[in-house]
């Protein structure tokens, strides 16, 4: 029972929708692609799909899916010039698939505040979908980490490069950190502990996340219990992108096991996404890859990622 | 006449200690993307340490049609005499002009050549490059009581039971119950970050 209390809680929040968030730290490495291909391919499956750009300073998913210019966006919400939320969902040219653009020039959507981010929350629970696919910014940050932690499936998307596996990284740390904070919430001087102690620049160096709970096991051994009970039901899906070399088809799994070692998250590999020399072209073409070039290994990759977990009731 | 353009091809240092298949490939990759987007010929540096066998042959045969086909030039960049005899030997009907560095080839062929160079850095700066992913490099030996610089997996060099260390850890000595030598140090065996 426990151990499903975490995916009752998210039952409850969500209704039956599924929410599958797509994050991993780092810009340019698939995140839209793949969420709006997988989007596609959900579509063709006969799913509701709704599609969310939650990256507000630098959306781009509609020019993804083919719209030049959205004709309403998430600010148009927001400002209240549209009063009814699925006003502002657009229809796309794919079947089954809407799109809740995130487009805006606005520099005070960047960061939207708690208030505006529970309004936008509300209306996604509410809203006749059998998924929501939520393509998240690049970056650590609270808005990112925060809906990454809400969804029934986070999935981390990494490319094979340094760059890309150390952001991904600190994006899961970030995740835990946040959990941590909240689980603390109530204590002001634990709170100060873990913002000092997480960052790097602290004067005694960098402090492993393991380490930083057996400090604070010692004085709150109850909270840290609760906390370990609750990542414990946590599980973030892998998937690499761009994949080239042999070499590189282990670079996902061996990330996971570092992430199993160092931050106690379960990882579930769910596999490698080839990289594709006609992307850009597909990108330039405004056109969706799936759609551009049909049973590429691309697709096939994907559509075995929604048949093996997404659109699995036993993996679910 | 325009002046022939030439690309020049090379791998990166860390690259090349890996197998020749994944050697091959990086050169294929390469070359790939410099025939599909342009017009240029192509100066391929081969690695001191590729042995020519009959892999690199066909590969080179390979490359060969698909460089006549498109009605530009392959030029081989070696001094290395055992790989130069091979390459004349099998191509000896049509040979492949070998030049010994990049200035003997720009000269001779009075060619312009484009050579971004990113990869040979790391011959005077290698710790200022960044690990490939997915890459072997034990050479790197590391002790209990040094910082981890790259997040990977490593291999106890006395009872070889594998672990993953994340950069900005510090290496301690193994935890294996049955490892007889826990000090004996840690071999980099897989490349993350």
């Amino acid at each position: 029972m426990a151990a499903n209390l975490c995916l009752i809680l998210k039952m409850m929040y969500w209704g039956n929708k599924k929410v599958i968030a797509i994050g991993g730290g780092k810009g340019g490495i698939g995140k839209s692609i793949i969420s709006s291909n997988l989007a596609i391919l959900l579509g063709r499956m006969n799913k509701k799909v709704l599609l969310v750009d939650a990256d507000l300073g630098a959306a781009n998913l509609h020019t993804l899916l083919g719209i030049r210019f959205p004709q309403y966006t998430l600010e148009d919400y927001l400002t209240e010039r549209i009063k009814t939320f699925d006003d502002i969902v657009l229809k796309t040219r794919f079947t089954g698939v809407s799109l809740l653009s995130g487009a805006s020039d606005i520099l005070s959507l960047l960061n939207p505040t708690f208030k505006e981010r529970q309004k936008i929350i509300r209306n996604l629970q509410k809203f006749d979908a059998d998924f929501i696919v939520i393509d998240l910014p690049a970056g650590t940050h609270m808005q990112a980490v925060d809906f990454f932690s809400m969804a029934h499936f986070g999935l981390v998307v990494l490319e094979p490069t340094p760059t890309s596996l150390e952001n991904a990284f600190s994006f899961l740390k970030n995740m835990l950190l946040r959990k941590l904070l909240k689980a603390f919430h109530r204590n002001v001087s634990v709170r100060v502990f873990i913002e000092e102690i997480s960052d790097p620049r602290n004067p005694k160096g960098t402090i492993r996340f393991k380490d930083m709970l057996i400090e604070l096991e010692k004085e709150h051994p109850e909270i840290v219990k609760f906390f370990k009970e609750e990542i414990a039901r946590e599980t973030v899906y892998i998937v690499a992108n761009s994949v080239e070399h042999d070499a590189q088809k282990n670079v996902a799994n061996k990330f996971a096991m570092v992430v199993n070692e160092y931050l106690n998250l379960h990882c579930i590999l769910l596999g490698n996404l080839p990289f594709e020399p006609k992307m850009k072209e597909c990108v330039v073409a405004i056109t969706p890859f799936v759609e551009k070039i049909p049973d590429s290994l691309f697709e096939k990759s994907l559509q075995h990622m929604i048949e093996s977990v997404f659109t699995s009731d036993k993996k679910f | 006449m325009a002046m022939k353009q030439v690309k020049v091809v090379r791998l990166p240092q860390s690259l090349l200690q890996q197998e020749t298949d994944l050697l091959l490939d990086e050169l294929d990759r390469k070359c790939t993307q410099i025939m599909d987007e342009h017009d240029y010929s192509i100066a391929l540096v081969l690695p001191e340490s590729l042995k020519i066998g009959l892999k690199v042959l066909w590969w080179l045969d390979d490359l060969m049609v698909r460089f006549t086909t498109q009605e530009t030039s392959l030029y081989i960049i070696s001094n290395i005499e055992e790989q130069i005899e091979a390459i004349d030997l099998s191509h000896h009907d049509q040979p492949i002009p070998v030049f010994k560095d990049i200035s003997e080839l720009s000269r001779k062929l009075q060619a312009s050549v484009e050579d971004d160079d990113t990869h040979r850095e790391d011959a005077a700066a290698s710790e200022s490059i960044l690990p490939i992913p997915g890459t072997i490099q034990d050479q790197i030996i590391k002790t209990a009581g040094e910082k981890v610089e790259t997040t990977g997996e490593y291999r106890c060099l006395s009872c070889h039971e594998n672990r993953m260390w994340l950069k900005g850890d510090t290496f301690a000595s193994c935890s294996n119950d049955i490892c007889v030598q826990k000090n004996k140090g840690w071999q980099l065996t897989f490349v993350l970050f």
